[in-house]
């Protein structure tokens, strides 16, 4: 195990010692990540919020039960995905009938959407348009910069499952970040003007 | 394009192959215009959302998170302590934290000591009627023994007082008996629980245990009532009480303090 791993053993084992600086230390460690992670995924900030709260609530309870058979990171990540899908299910389900499905980037809601996630909109929706499985492939290797063994881990798929995911996410995002350029853009493009 | 085609132009994107391999892999996907252009894709992509900066909390969104973290999971180092309540007519507990002992989770158990009366202490004690008396064990704070205390000692409880208490998964009162059973003092039922049982921590809310184990006690056998921990089980919250007749620990009695009935008895 790497330095960091062997890091989170040690504080998982000081935090179910009592140890509140274990807590404090294994936050200032992940949260941010995590954060990052349900962020990318859920797209809304509060949501986000929520779910890392989750995230870190379901692991700290289950922190006995962690027997450091794999590095206490892939663990935390795939609660954290785990807990983003559950979200979206639950939003899936709340706005089946009240909201559309897609963003639309020309609606000023939205834009206040890709301005709370601090990601350029088009990506944003682009990303928005992916199955959750698909985004989630994306965010951790893309965004997050994991390895595709580290994304296979943290998604507990093979790892040619992470690989096509990947491929087809990306093939995806290309094209609707094509068709997301905005107008002026696309009429630049095709006439060659500038 | 096959699966090989699709690891090659992957391993290309993330630029994971050696250059031997990546010398050659340019070469077999430049003679196919196919594999160039989706390498070009998935590059270009990739590249697009490697640029987008990480993201990170604000200092308020980062506070908010740990503090409700530290009190969801009872974190609080100490907890204040829930101070004794005293009632006419019933010996009742007293959480054996203190203020000193705010930070020491472990020595998490509590007694309730002598035999509860049947009477209507409890509904004057729901109904906010008059206060409750308690003849409470008294508690070092910093050793967690206990000793026979007397009411004139006791102190007033907040309404909604908690204490934090040992939190057990998939524990069963059996297991918590073999761990307790002759055991008399809370350090040496501590010590038991620590060496035999995996625990973490959870917070027990005083008003209601206490109500509700006194509702019950005609259905408990007599003794002095240690609550050994607690734990969550498909949305209930079960207490386990120890039961000590006097010669130790006898008997482990599960209560659903949720729907507060007597789940099952183990002696």
């Amino acid at each position: 195990m790497t330095d960091r791993a062997d890091l989170d053993v040690e504080l998982i084992q000081r935090y179910l010692a009592g140890d509140i600086d274990a807590f404090n230390e294994l936050m200032a460690a992940h949260e941010d990540r995590v954060f990052g992670i349900c962020l990318r995924m859920l797209q809304d900030r509060e949501a986000a919020l929520d779910a890392t709260q989750d995230t870190f609530l379901t692991v700290f309870r289950k922190a006995d039960r962690y027997r450091a058979q794999a590095a206490f990171s892939t663990w935390l990540y795939r609660v954290a995905v785990n807990t983003c899908y559950d979200h979206l299910r639950r939003r899936k389900r709340k706005r089946a009938d009240s909201l559309p499905d897609t963003h639309d980037p020309a609606d000023p809601a939205t834009e206040d959407l890709y301005e709370a996630v601090e990601v350029r909109p088009a990506i944003e929706a682009a990303l928005s348009e992916l199955s959750p499985e698909f985004r989630a492939a994306v965010v951790l290797v893309d965004l997050q910069g994991m390895s595709l063994d580290q994304a296979s881990d943290t998604l507990a798929v093979p790892t040619g499952t992470v690989k096509s995911r990947l491929f087809r996410a990306r093939k995806q995002l290309s094209q609707s970040l094509g068709n997301l350029r905005p107008p002026s853009e696309h009429q630049n493009g095709d006439t060659g003007e500038r | 394009m096959n699966d090989q085609d699709r690891d090659l132009i992957l391993a290309l994107a993330a630029g994971t192959l050696s250059a031997a391999d990546a010398e050659e892999a340019r070469a077999r996907i430049a003679a196919d215009p196919a594999l160039a252009h989706e390498l070009s894709v998935q590059q270009a992509v990739s590249r697009e959302l490697s640029s987008v900066a990480s993201v990170a909390m604000s200092t308020e969104e980062r506070s908010e998170l740990h503090s409700n973290l530290i009190a969801a999971l009872n974190l609080e180092a100490a907890i204040t302590p829930a101070p004794v309540r005293t009632s006419r007519s019933i010996a009742w507990w007293k959480p054996m934290f203190g203020v000193a002992a705010a930070a020491m989770f472990v020595t998490a158990v509590i007694v309730l000591p002598g035999t509860l009366s049947s009477d209507d202490s409890a509904a004057d004690a729901a109904l906010g009627t008059s206060p409750t008396t308690v003849a409470g064990a008294e508690f070092s704070p910093t050793d967690g023994t206990a000793e026979a205390g007397d009411a004139g000692a006791a102190e007033e409880v907040a309404p909604g007082a908690s204490t934090e208490v040992l939190a057990f998964s998939e524990a069963d009162g059996a297991d918590l008996l073999a761990a307790t059973e002759g055991k008399s003092t809370p350090e040496s039922i501590n010590e038991a629980l620590a060496e035999e049982m995996p625990v973490s921590r959870s917070v027990l809310d005083l008003t209601t245990a206490e109500a509700c184990i006194e509702k019950l006690d005609s259905a408990l056998a007599p003794g002095t009532k240690v609550v050994l921990g607690v734990e969550e089980r498909n949305g209930d919250l079960l207490v386990f009480l120890g039961i000590d007749d006097g010669s130790g620990v006898e008997s482990v009695a599960t209560v659903n303090l949720t729907s507060c009935s007597l789940v099952d008895v183990d002696s």
